[in-house]
Formats: structure tokens, sequence, C-alpha cells
């Protein structure tokens, strides 16, 4: 035969397990006169226990203190239940499978629920392109020199090889960016601009 | 096929790919020059140089340093030229701008124009040059102008022009007055306004939001607000700022409008408001132009309202901080095809003079003078 563990006995013996638990384990130490012995030990042990809580100090809330013992046991009990099933196949009970119309009604549900997201979705992205603005063309004067750039493409006007540094720069708020430069050899001017159409 | 084959495939592949990525573009055909047919301008020489170009991806990327020589073909002397350069998809279809003011070619003579392009475009199909260069116009010494003027070259060059004649005579009857001591004193003044003008990179976008800056702030924090434009007064000046706001948040200057009143009787075609701006360690730049190109009438008033966005940093890439805003009057165009620029006297004001950008006949003088001294620049002069 086999025997609840000693920790489920102690807890039977003190009224504490659930109501089904303490039903099965009922039935098990009627029958069990070991187990009924260690019942029987626990609970002499406990009523020993509440004689000694009479000479203790007053003040302590034992009602407290004894919830908590029982939630401490109550999780070492899990724990240990845990870990005797570790590795073990787990019983599957039985599947309470579902009848075909309710199986036909939820994918009906389910497929319009779908059909109408993607289709809002769609729209709401549409709506999204529509209203987003394109990368606005920046037009830049540098002492680099005078470039105009969307973010995807470019163009640069540089300064001459014998004076790469533009002495004098400005943009239009039209929408064009200028550079002058001199050449330091023969001291000609030369001015670079890019307009943004 | 086994799986090391596999990777050898798939290594060799992108071995492959990569040596692709970097293959070289002929160049040839790739830059056209169009003149048109009564040019006054004709190609004497085309050194592409040390160009190149370089396929990446669906994209090329090319490096363009033309040397031009252009031979004028009139009977007149040419002052200024600008061409135009057009590359085809590149940047909402942006076209750029070479000119060349400050010259004094005569008939039959050559000069030098340098093109150094840097571009990022799609791939092409071949059918097509990458770069388009036309003429778009050439002004002579009578003022008179040849040319498409799709980017209103003529103005430009014109304006240059006349700040060039005003320039020169300046230098002139400091020489003719004063001797070469003064004018050499005059020149040291230029030189030092010229080297002491602070160094900015200037960005625009015409229209919409200017995206997030590299060395923007992690936080958005920086409060928006309205400044009003303080005036630098010229007095010959034929057009008077009245009122005038920007709204300014950090390094940003967005949305610059303006008050302006004709002063003169003669109706105004277009003219150019210079916008000035300070950081808050006090110091004062020149940034923008914001042009206005409607009628005025004579003693007539108008608003200006523009959607630019204007950002401004140091050269080295640092962030600044914008604190004001100042406005003058930069040229203006009559109806009638007269001009007004600022005289030497109009900026003879310590701010206007440092301001003001110096014309680039002032620029050409002052390097000939860095470059061969006096005599040299006394006997250009003198010519």
């Amino acid at each position: 035969m086999k025997h609840p563990s000693i920790e489920k006995l102690a807890l039977y013996g003190g009224g504490e397990l659930p109501w089904w638990t303490q039903f099965t384990m009922r039935r098990h130490v009627h029958a069990c006169p070991q187990c009924q012995e260690e019942v029987a030990l626990f609970r002499e042990t406990a009523e020993a226990v509440r004689e000694e809580t009479a000479e203790m100090p007053a003040g302590v809330q034992w009602d407290r203190l004894a919830a908590e013992m029982r939630a401490n046991v109550r999780v070492g009990i899990a724990a240990s239940d845990a870990i005797s099933s570790y590795g073990k196949p787990h019983d599957i009970g039985p599947v309470q499978g579902m009848s075909w119309r309710m199986a036909v009604l939820t994918t009906g549900v389910v497929l319009m629920l779908s059909v109408g997201y993607w289709l809002n979705a769609a729209r709401k992205s549409e709506q999204i392109a529509a209203t987003r603005q394109p990368d606005p063309v920046v037009a830049e004067a540098s002492e680099r020199g005078v470039g105009m750039s969307d973010g995807s493409k470019e163009m640069m006007l540089q300064g001459p090889k014998t004076n790469v540094r533009a002495a004098i720069v400005t943009v239009s708020t039209v929408g064009s960016a200028g550079a002058r430069y001199v050449d330091e050899d023969t001291g000609q001017i030369t001015v670079n601009n890019v307009y943004v159409e | 096929m086994s799986t090391s084959s596999k990777v050898l495939i798939l290594a060799a592949a992108s071995w492959a790919a990569c040596l692709a990525q970097e293959a070289g573009v002929d160049l040839r055909g790739g830059l056209k020059i169009n003149l048109p047919k009564d040019s006054p301008l004709a190609v004497a020489s085309l050194d592409l140089g040390p160009s190149k170009g370089t396929a990446r991806g669906g994209a090329v990327m090319l490096d363009l340093h033309a040397s031009l020589r252009l031979r004028n073909l009139s009977g007149k002397r040419v002052k200024g030229v600008t061409l135009l350069v057009l590359a085809q998809d590149v940047s909402a279809g942006g076209k750029g701008s070479v000119a060349a003011p400050s010259l004094d070619v005569a008939p039959g003579d050559d000069f030098p124009v340098r093109i150094d392009l840097r571009m990022v475009r799609p791939m092409s199909n071949g059918a097509e040059p990458l770069v388009q260069v036309l003429l778009d116009g050439v002004l002579f010494d009578d003022l008179t102008f040849f040319g498409e003027n799709r980017l209103n070259s003529r103005r430009q060059l014109t304006v240059w022009e006349l700040e060039a004649r005003r320039d020169r005579k300046h230098f002139q009857q400091m020489l003719e007055a004063r001797g070469p001591e003064s004018l050499q004193k005059e020149i040291l003044s230029a030189m030092t306004r010229q080297n002491d003008r602070p160094r900015v990179d200037v960005q625009v976008v015409r229209r919409g939001t200017m995206p997030r800056g590299a060395n923007a702030p992690a936080t958005n924090y920086e409060m928006d607000r309205e400044v009003q434009f303080s005036f630098l007064r010229m007095p010959g000046s034929p057009v008077e700022l009245m009122a005038g706001a920007a709204h300014i948040s950090g390094d940003e200057a967005k949305a610059p409008h303006l008050e302006i009143r004709n002063r003169d009787q003669k109706a105004i075609r277009h003219l150019e408001i210079g916008l000035a701006l300070k950081d808050t360690s006090g110091q004062e730049f020149f940034a923008a132009t914001v042009p206005y190109d409607e009628p005025l009438a004579g003693k007539g008033a108008a608003a200006l309202r523009d959607s630019a966005t204007l950002r401004v940093r140091h050269t080295s890439g640092s962030r600044l901080i914008l604190d004001s805003m100042s406005g003058f009057v930069n040229n203006v165009e009559y109806a009638d095809g007269a001009y007004w620029i600022p005289s030497r006297a109009d900026l003879a004001d310590g701010r206007l003079g440092q301001l003001v950008p110096p014309s680039p006949e002032e620029q050409r003088l002052v390097q000939l003078y860095r470059k061969k001294g006096l005599q040299a620049l006394v006997e250009e002069l003198r010519k």
C-alpha cells in the first residue's frame, strides 16, 4: 500500500487539507493502522503545543503566526510534489471536444473579424501614405561648397582646386545656396549656386 | 550540392558584387556643353582632368573637375558669365550654376571657368549625358546682355558689375587723390574686413520642416519665439524697411515677414533684402537674402511673407543659438531697368561695412595685392 507523505498526514491531523484531499485521506487513514498511529501522534503533539501556548507571553499574534506557518507548509508540499514529478510524463486528462456547430461558428466570427481588420488597416495605411510629406530638399552653403539633398540624391558644386575654401556663403529664401571663391593665383572669382525648384 | 560548395559559391558571388559596386563609369559623353548657335562665346578647350565616375549599386557617384576655356567671339569686352549646370534626376529637378563675375575679357581672348561638381544620381541607360552645361548669360561692358536668363543672371551680373565699377572708382580716387600709401591703407582695411568675417554654414528649406540636424539636442524644448527685426538704414536707399519679424528657435530662423515702402517716385521691379543674424555670444553675420519680386509702385508699400526656414551653424559644425535678426536693403532694380546699389558712403558705417559682403571686384583687387603687391594693384587700377 502506498502511504501519504508525513506532511500530508500532519495537515490531515490538524484538518488543514482541502476538503477533497481531506476526504480521500480519511478513507486511507481509516483503512491503514500505521497512518492512524501517525495521525494520533500529530494530534497529541498539537494538543501539547496548545497547552504550552498558554504559558507564552501575551501580545504575540498567534493567529497570524499560525496562518503563516500553514502557508509555509503548503508551499513546501507543493514544491515537494513539483520536484518529485520532474521528468515524469504528465497525466493528460481527457480533452473536452468542441461541437462542430461551435467550431464552425467560431471560425466564421474569427474570419469576419480578420477581414474587417485587414480592410481597415489597408485603408489606414493608404491614408498615412497620402498624408506623409516627401522629404524636403535642403540647399546648403558651406565652406566646402554648395549642395542640395533630399536624403537619397545629392548634388554639390565644390570650389576650385586652387582654393577649395569659400570666402563667402549665403542662401536665398527662394531656395538657393551660393558660395564665392577667389583663385589664389589669378584672383579670378567663381560663384557657385544651387537652386531648389 | 554540399554545404561547403554552397558557401564557396556565395562567397564568390559577394566578392563579385563588391567589385561591381566599385566599377568605374565611362565619363565620355557624360558632360555635354551646349552653347547656342549665335553664342558670343565658344569652347576653346575642355579638360576633364582627374574627373571620375563610380557605380555604387543602382546609383552613380560622379566627381567632375572640368577645366573649361571659353573664347570671346563678340566685338565687346565680356564682364561676366553664368553657366547653367543641369544634372537630370537629381534632387527634385534641382540645378546649379557657375558664374564668373569681375571679368574683363577683350574680343578674341580666352578665359577659364572651372566646374567642380560632385553628385550622386540613379544609374541612367547611357543615352543621356550625366551633366549638361548651358550658357545662361553673358554681360558686356556696355551692360548689354546675351542669354536665356533662366536664372536671372542678367540682374545678378549687372549688380556685380555696378559694384565693381563703384569699388574700382573708389580705389582709383583714393590713388589719385592721396597716393599709393593711402591706397595701400585702404586695401589693407578691406583685407582685414574680409578676413574678420565670421564663417558659418547656412541651410535653407523652401517649404516644410528642416530635417533634424546631426548635432541637434536630444530634446526639442527650445522655445519658438517671434523676434522683431532691427533695421540697418542706408541714407541713400530708395526702399525703407518699416517693420518685420521672424520666428527663432535654437539655430533656426523661420518664416520672415517684412513691411517695405518705396521712397522713390519710380516703380520697382525687384529688390533684395539682406538678413544678418546674431547669436547669443554676440557674433553677427550675414546669412541670407530675401528677394521681393512683385511690382512695387512709386511711393507704394507692400508686405513680404516667406515660408522658408534657415539653419546656421559654425563651420566647425558646432551648434550656435540665434538671438536676434537685422535687415538691410541689398539692391533694387527699377521697372525702367535702372539699378540701385549701396554707395561706399552707405557702407562706411562700421556695422554695415562688416555685414554687407564685399563685391567680387574688391575681393579680386585684395587678392591681386596679396599675391603681387602694391605696384601690381596700382597698374591694375590705372588700366
